[in-house]
């Protein structure tokens, strides 16, 4: 087969956005296809060249044959869209019932996250899984912004003299922290990225609510001390956002085009933040309710920017590519 | 038979490409993406003719709902071709399918052509 053929199918794969397996069997078959039609077009007398053009011209444009493959594989079936929506309703019951403060509820809870999400990535981490990677990244932003006051504190004695330096060694730990903290998340994320950004988009939705539900709590006093009575105020609204974004990912999964699925995501995420706007962080006006929502969309399709950088498909699978291919080649020039 | 030249909108085409292939695999018993798009085109002398690429999501489509059931067959030269086969689901959507275009059309000739009904 030829080097236009390569470059074509190559194109094809670049677009397909599905996960290693369905991919290598897509392009098995389509690999197949031109091995066949190039075979019956030099059999009728065309040269190799003339062959793999006028394969090409009657397979159709690399992008939409893409997007038809992604959406006859892109609607999940109804148990991975609720598996995709429990974790988004296991918060929402957390906060229904007043218990985010109870430790060894939110432990058990946190076990029960992070044991689900390993068991989706030992089984190829199929699209419903990225709800629960989500949230298995909330501790981590948890801790992060729980420790932030040792780093801080650290800055103001240097430069301010207003504050105690805190000792060596919780400064280190603290800084070690965040290190592998950046490191661990960010390989994650770009991972994730380069498999597909909008299920990138998929598992960050719930962390600006967390973020921002963190932040009120900071200034309610209630980050050390949950049995603060006014903390609990609005643990109504905050079951709502997540009950929200339970359905938002069941419709992700649900849905069979990826704009569906991103504006599932990008726009009841950011719906639920700007709701919460009034309740988590005071009277605001219309203008600044707006900039949170925009910032908040931003944030969301951030990761095509990133994989604008990146690029898309996981290392290794470049090599099985051009082994595959180099086996087809030989075998289809033995026939 | 001489090929005639394609003149419709290619929606009529697109709408019903799930329901050639169901009908092609149902007649054939087991067979073949590449095998499929020469049936429809021989079949239909070249009048129905699309892009090739777009048989395989199809195909996918309808293994996906359940229509049809696909696995991987080795070829003599090694190669790996996917192959498909109707399931017994399959069947009754293409009854049914079937049944509907034949109403279908019998009505639009009912309207087109009152007066060779």
């Amino acid at each position: 087969m030829t080097t236009d053929v390569r470059e074509y199918l190559n194109e094809i794969r670049s677009h397909l956005r599905l996960d290693p397996e369905t991919e290598k069997q897509v392009m098995g078959e389509l690999l197949t296809h031109f091995s066949e039609k190039l075979s019956d077009l030099k059999e009728h007398g065309l040269s190799q060249a003339e062959a793999a053009r006028k394969a090409i011209e009657s397979f159709g444009r690399p992008k939409v044959i893409a997007r038809l493959t992604y959406e006859a594989f892109g609607r999940g079936s109804w148990s991975d869209a609720v598996l995709a929506a429990l974790p988004n309703v296991l918060v929402a019951v957390l906060f229904a019932t007043h218990l985010w403060g109870n430790m060894p509820v939110v432990l058990a809870a946190l076990l029960c996250i992070v044991g689900v999400t390993m068991i989706g990535w030992w089984h190829g981490k199929p699209n419903w899984a990225y709800s629960w990677i989500g949230y298995s990244l909330a501790p981590v932003l948890i801790l992060g912004y729980m420790s932030r006051i040792v780093p801080l504190r650290a800055v103001e004695a240097v430069f301010w003299c207003s504050a105690e330096f805190p000792g060596i060694a919780q400064l280190v730990l603290v800084i070690v922290f965040y290190l592998t903290a950046l490191y661990v998340v960010s390989r994650m994320a770009i991972r994730v990225v380069r498999r597909d950004w909008i299920l990138a988009s998929f598992m960050l939705v719930p962390l600006p609510i967390i973020g921002s539900w963190l932040f009120f709590l900071q200034r309610a006093g209630g980050l050390n001390d949950s049995s603060m009575p006014w903390t609990h105020l609005w643990d109504n609204s905050m079951a709502m956002a997540f009950l929200a974004l339970a359905a938002a990912s069941a419709g992700f999964i649900r849905l069979r085009r990826r704009a569906w699925k991103l504006a599932a995501v990008v726009l009841v995420g950011s719906t639920a933040l700007v709701a919460l706007g009034p309740v988590l962080w005071g009277g605001h006006s219309l203008l600044q309710l707006a900039v949170f929502f925009f910032v908040m969309v931003l944030f969301l399709l951030s990761p095509a920017l990133v994989e604008a950088r990146v690029g898309h498909g996981e290392p290794g699978e470049a090599a099985w590519w051009n082994r595959y291919w180099r086996e087809l080649s030989s075998v289809a020039h033995q026939g | 038979m001489e090929e005639q030249k394609h003149d419709y909108m290619p929606e009529l085409l697109r709408g019903n490409t799930g329901n050639l292939l169901l009908s092609l695999i149902d007649e054939l018993g087991q067979t073949y993406g590449y095998r499929l798009i020469k049936e429809i085109e021989v079949r239909s002398c070249g009048f129905l003719r699309f892009k090739e690429g777009t048989v395989y999501p199809a195909l996918r489509k309808l293994e996906n709902e359940g229509h049809v059931s696909g696995e991987w067959h080795v070829m003599n030269n090694g190669q790996r071709r996917r192959v498909y086969r109707i399931t017994p689901r399959g069947r009754e959507v293409l009854d049914h399918r079937l049944a509907q275009w034949q109403g279908f059309t019998d009505a639009i000739n009912l309207v087109l052509r009152p007066n060779r009904a």
